[in-house]
């Protein structure tokens, strides 16, 4: 994983990870559905970098981010960041947090307001992501 | 399914899904073959995965009565030969429904508890948005056109 100490700034080759703790995320087929990345509470929404990291870290930082939400890690799902930021014209971040020992952190944000273009953003954006990767802890 | 979880249940929650059915629609519009059941089944569903403890995640919303009323309401109004959407809690507390073909063909509606309906489409290049006030008599022809054309 990254360090504190020296986190770079996100380049565009860059995959993300985006988990899944609730099976309304995705649909029987794999694929997986916009609510996913629709963000809430706020206009952007967490995701962790893949950079230096390790397989198993980056399903480390998963059953941190299910056990935050009292759930139970199902899986990612994995983009590109130019897909965020080319596709759909989103900007992505190091949002480092090491209150949770995670510099792997990043938000993706920008997203406008209105809810109807959140979903038309995060439809495009689920047609372009992987299927749901299964958590091996699953 | 919904008559089975109303009839079982001994909670106010039980009653009141139990009352609101039968006012929509009435003791013989109960009947497992109508075209919508599959669609009530998933709300009562929702509903009740959404009042276990400890169901809801930080930070999120509970699905509320009024956004189940609403979406009972909206399934009604959707015409028989439009096909019934999968549906999904959010975790704002909105409702999600979904109806998908595949990924650049898929039509998505988000009713909240104040009735703003919120809806996308996105079929090939084209992607047409916009919301309305859902008042629980009346879906605007757009959206049961673009709801077909995506179901086709």
């Amino acid at each position: 994983m990254l360090s504190f100490e020296n986190i770079p700034p996100i380049s565009n080759g860059e995959l993300l990870a985006r988990y899944i703790t609730h099976k309304s995320e995705f649909r029987k087929d794999g694929t997986v559905r916009p609510i996913l990345f629709m963000p809430y509470k706020h206009v952007e929404l967490s995701v962790n970098r893949h950079l230096e990291c390790s397989e198993d870290e980056i399903w480390c930082f998963g059953l941190q981010v299910a056990d935050r939400r009292s759930r139970k890690l199902i899986g990612r799902c994995d983009v590109e960041t130019s897909i965020c930021t080319k596709q759909v014209a989103l900007k992505v971040k190091a949002s480092p947090l090491e209150e949770e020992n995670n510099p792997n952190h990043a938000d993706i944000y920008d997203y406008p307001e209105v809810k109807s273009e959140q979903l038309s953003i995060a439809q495009k954006l689920v047609a372009s992501v992987t299927h749901c990767i299964p958590s091996p802890s699953s | 399914m919904l008559d089975c979880c109303v009839v079982g249940g001994v909670s106010s929650e039980a009653t009141y899904l139990d009352k609101a059915y039968r006012t929509y629609y009435g003791e013989q519009e109960m009947a497992v073959s109508s075209p919508h059941s599959a669609a009530y089944n998933r709300l009562t569903d929702i509903y009740y995965q959404c009042r276990e403890p400890n169901r809801a995640g930080q930070n999120e919303t509970s699905i509320s009565d009024t956004v189940v009323g609403l979406a009972e309401q909206f399934i009604r109004c959707l015409p028989g030969y439009i096909q019934m959407p999968e549906i999904s809690p959010e975790p704002d507390g909105s409702l999600y429904f979904e109806w998908f073909q595949q990924p650049r063909r898929i039509m998505s509606v988000s009713i909240d508890a104040q009735g703003l309906v919120s809806w996308s489409v996105l079929y090939g290049r084209e992607d047409p948005r916009g919301s309305f006030i859902f008042t629980g008599n009346d879906i605007p022809e757009i959206v049961l056109c673009l709801i077909k054309k995506v179901s086709e």
